[in-house]
C-alpha cells in the first residue's frame, strides 16, 4: 500500500509540472474515476435513504409516551434522550440526507458516464475512420465541462478562475490527464484550443501544426503556440518532458438545454486528420450526448 | 390539427465559415452545430382564436422558448437561454393568398428579425443563427410552403 501510495504521489508530482496550471493538478482526474464512481454512487444513495429513514424513526419515537414503557425499562432512558434531543437530531439527519443526495448528484449516475465514454469512442471511430489501424490514443476525443470559479472543484485551487475541466475521453489510455484550461469571463484571457473554442463559442479546426521535439526551432514552437493558442512556456515544458503534442485540433462548443455546457476537443497526431465532416458526425451523436448531459 | 413532419436540413452546407482574428491570428470559425437548425417544418395553427402560419426550427439540443412580438401580425419564438430562433408565427390575415405570399411574408419576417438582431447588442453567434435559420428555410422552401397551384 505504501509503495502504491508513493508511486501515486510520484505520478502526481510529475503531472503537476506538465499542467497548464500546476495548482489544478487534481482537477482533471475525474476521467479516471469511473470505477470509484460506480461504488460511491450507490453507497451515497443508501446513506441518504438511511438518514431519511432515521429522521422519520426519531420523529416518530419522540411522540411515544415513555411512561407507558414500564414493561421494558431499558427503553425508557432511550426514549427520554430522544425527547430531549429530537429538536436537533431530526434536522441533522435531514441535512445529512440532503448533503448525500447533492454529492450523489454531483458524482453522476455511473451508467450515464459509461454511455458518454462509449459515445466518445464511437465519435472517434467516425472522425478517424481512415486511421482505425493506428494507435487509438493518437487520435482522441475529449469532453471538457465548464466550471464557474465558485463551483466545485474550481474554488479549491489557486488561481481562482473559471475553467474547462476534462470529464471524458475516448479510449482507455491517456486518461490520466491533468490539463485544464482557464476560461474566464474576460474571454480574451481564455487559454488553449479548448479555451478559445469556448470563448468564441464557435467551431474551430486547425491542421498542419509542426511536429515538435527538443530539436525544434523557436520559430516552430512560436508558430505552434500561436496557431493552437497555447502559452509558449507551457508548450516548452511539455517538449522538455518529451510529451507528444497533437498536430491537428478541432473544437466544438456544446449546449445543453440551450445553455453553454462545455466543449469537445478532437486532437490527432496526424497533421491532416480532421476534416469539417467531423461536424456532420457530431450532428448524429450530439442529440444523444445532449440528452445524457442533462443528467449530470 | 396533425403536426407537420420535420424536414431535415443540411446543417454542414448551411454553416459557412467566417474569418476572424483571435489574438492577432486569423482563423476560420463556424457556428457550433448546436446553433444550426437540423430540421424545419411549417404548419397552420390556431392560437387564441387566431389562425397563424408557423415555421419551426429544431436543434440538436432541446430548449424552452418564449414568444416575442416582432411586427404587426408577426411574432418570433426565441430560446430562453440561448436566444436561438425557434419559430416564426405569421397571422393568416397578413397573408393575402397562399403560396408565394406565405413564402414572402415568412422571409420578410425572418429578414426583419435578423435586422433587429443586427441593431441590438445580441451576441454575434445569435445574429448568425438567425441568418442560418433563414438559409435553412430557403433550402427547403419548396417542401415547406404550399404551392399556389395545389392550394
Amino acid at each position: 500500500v505504501i509503495q502504491d501510495g508513493a508511486a501515486w504521489a510520484a505520478r502526481r508530482i510529475a503531472a503537476v509540472s506538465f499542467s497548464a496550471y500546476p495548482a489544478s493538478s487534481f482537477l482533471g482526474s475525474g476521467m479516471r474515476r469511473h470505477g470509484l464512481r460506480a461504488k460511491i454512487y450507490p453507497t451515497l444513495h443508501v446513506m441518504a435513504l438511511t438518514m431519511n429513514a432515521a429522521a422519520v424513526l426519531v420523529a416518530g419515537a419522540s411522540r411515544v409516551d415513555a411512561s407507558g414503557l414500564s414493561a421494558v425499562p431499558i427503553l425508557r432512558p432511550t426514549f427520554a434522550a430522544i425527547h430531549t434531543h429530537v429538536w436537533w437530531i431530526v434536522p441533522l439527519f435531514i441535512c445529512l440526507a440532503a448533503l448525500f443526495s447533492t454529492i450523489r448528484k454531483h458524482v453522476g449516475e455511473p451508467w450515464v458516464w459509461d454511455t458518454i465514454h462509449h459515445l466518445m469512442n464511437t465519435y472517434r471511430d467516425f472522425v478517424f475512420s481512415d486511421e482505425r489501424n493506428e494507435n487509438r490514443h493518437h487520435h482522441r476525443v475529449t469532453l471538457f465541462r465548464f466550471h464557474r470559479v465558485f463551483h466545485y472543484p474550481c474554488f479549491l485551487v489557486w488561481p481562482w478562475e473559471s475553467r474547462l475541466i476534462p470529464v471524458a475521453r475516448s479510449g482507455h489510455a491517456t486518461q490520466n490527464t491533468d490539463t485544464t484550461f482557464v476560461a474566464p469571463d474576460d474571454a480574451d484571457r481564455a487559454e488553449g484550443f479548448a479555451g478559445k473554442t469556448w470563448a468564441t463559442f464557435s467551431t474551430m479546426i486547425v491542421n498542419d501544426l509542426p511536429d515538435l521535439d527538443t530539436d525544434s526551432s523557436d520559430e516552430a514552437v512560436q508558430f505552434y503556440a500561436k496557431q493552437a493558442f497555447f502559452s509558449e512556456d507551457w508548450l516548452r515544458r511539455r517538449i522538455k518532458a518529451k510529451r507528444i503534442n497533437g498536430r491537428s485540433f478541432c473544437g466544438i462548443p456544446i449546449r445543453v438545454k440551450g445553455r453553454e455546457w462545455g466543449v469537445i476537443v478532437i486532437d490527432s497526431r496526424s497533421p491532416k486528420s480532421i476534416k469539417k465532416e467531423a461536424e456532420a458526425h457530431y450532428d448524429v451523436m450530439g442529440k444523444v450526448l445532449s440528452k445524457l448531459l442533462e443528467r449530470v | 390539427m396533425s403536426e407537420a413532419e420535420w424536414i431535415k436540413v443540411d446543417g454542414l452546407a448551411l454553416n459557412t465559415p467566417r474569418e476572424a482574428s483571435i489574438g492577432g491570428e486569423h482563423v476560420m470559425l463556424r457556428l457550433s452545430p448546436h446553433d444550426v437548425p437540423c430540421g424545419v417544418r411549417g404548419s397552420l395553427i390556431a392560437s387564441g382564436g387566431v389562425e397563424k402560419f408557423l415555421v419551426e426550427f429544431r436543434y440538436i439540443d432541446e430548449e424552452d422558448w418564449r414568444i416575442e412580438p416582432h411586427s404587426e401580425g408577426v411574432a418570433v419564438r426565441t430560446g430562453k437561454h440561448s436566444g436561438r430562433l425557434f419559430g416564426i408565427e405569421v397571422e393568416s390575415r397578413m397573408l393575402k393568398k397562399v403560396g408565394d405570399s406565405v413564402r414572402i411574408e415568412v422571409f420578410t419576417a425572418i429578414d426583419g428579425a435578423v435586422q433587429s438582431k443586427r441593431g441590438s447588442n445580441s451576441a454575434r453567434s445569435m445574429l448568425e443563427n438567425f441568418m442560418v435559420a433563414k438559409k435553412a428555410v430557403e433550402s427547403v422552401a419548396n417542401r415547406l410552403f404550399p404551392s399556389p397551384s395545389t392550394a
